[in-house]
């Protein structure tokens, strides 16, 4: 995608062709954010969309400071905030009460046993219970594959605060998963 | 420490299947959509001259209309209802007078002045919108 960027000054000059061609490279994780975080599709939709709206129009104001990707992220994540707090969902609440804590070596031997198809269920399944603000930045940090300082960027906070968030984001989702490897859980994955 | 290494290992492995989600297929032209949509709510319309403009044209005519009323009204002095009329014109055309204007050049001047208000009457009304877009 890098030797592919939109041309910035071309959609400043109001070529929608290349505009298209922006929303195009960025709309899956634009989306996938938007997903996780709202846990909802039709909502997720929306935001994404919102945050597209938003992009092109405060095109003028990116000064290339950070990468393209790490500013629309930004907006994303923003406009993901924004919206949940507009309709007033917890951000921190966990759908999943009273977890206990789990041993890393179990889930491991589990999963080993478990084909990659059910692992990929398993981690949207596990995601969507994790609160917006650690889904968000655990998707950024594995699928997208964001440094820790892109991450302070795009969730404006520092590289220590997305140090420490992350590492509380993998043992509450390491929690969740064990939770979902449950016996009566593994069975049902068959 | 070592179980922290441990969990990060485990998060590797577990999202190493993870994959992103896609967006409808009609996502794109949706945005598209929203954004004429919102742009074309957004146009401004401007008149194409702007009020200053014709307010001038507009004060230019009236002066021009005294002064031709005024030679006319010069012209037929023996009449004592346009005496009259003359000596109720505005000091301005009562002022203007005073300049030796040709009743060639006053019909000129009035023709002209009628032909920049029709024109610009008519020029406003075709094109009276100009529109300016702003992202």
């Amino acid at each position: 995608m890098k030797d592919d960027q939109p041309d910035i000054a071309a959609i400043l000059s109001g070529d929608t062709q290349e505009f298209s061609r922006l929303v195009d490279s960025y709309k899956n994780v634009v989306f996938t954010v938007a997903l996780r975080m709202m846990k909802n599709r039709e909502e997720a939709e929306e935001v994404a969309q919102d945050t597209f709206i938003k992009v092109y129009k405060s095109l003028l104001q990116f000064k290339g400071d950070s990468k393209l990707s790490t500013w629309i992220y930004r907006i994303t994540y923003n406009t993901c905030l924004d919206r949940l707090k507009k309709i007033k969902k917890d951000l921190n609440k966990l759908a999943i009460e009273d977890i206990q804590g789990f041993e890393i070596k179990s889930v491991d031997d589990a999963l080993e046993g478990m084909v990659k198809s059910e692992r990929a269920i398993l981690v949207r399944k596990c995601i969507e219970k994790l609160p917006p603000k650690d889904a968000a930045l655990m998707t950024l940090f594995y699928l997208e594959e964001k440094s820790l300082a892109e991450l302070g960027e795009i969730l404006t906070m520092s590289e220590n605060s997305v140090k420490v968030g992350l590492f509380r984001a993998r043992g509450r989702f390491g929690k969740i998963v064990k939770q979902y490897l449950e016996p009566e859980t593994i069975e049902n994955y068959g | 420490m070592d179980d922290q290494k441990e969990l990060e290992e485990l998060m590797e492995k577990i999202f190493e299947v993870d994959q992103l989600d896609v967006p409808p297929s009609n996502f794109t032209y949706s945005v598209l959509n929203r954004l004429a949509v919102e742009r074309k709510e957004k146009l401004i319309y401007s008149p194409l001259l702007p009020k200053w403009l014709l307010v001038i044209i507009g004060v230019f005519i009236l002066i021009l209309t005294y002064v031709v009323l005024g030679v006319f009204a010069v012209d037929s002095a023996e009449s004592s209802y346009n005496l009259s009329f003359y000596e109720a014109t505005s000091w301005l055309s009562h002022s203007l007078v005073k300049i030796d204007i040709s009743n060639v050049l006053g019909y000129s001047l009035l023709a002209m002045g009628l032909m920049i208000c029709v024109q610009a009457f008519v020029i406003n009304k075709r094109y009276g919108t100009r529109t300016t877009a702003s992202i």
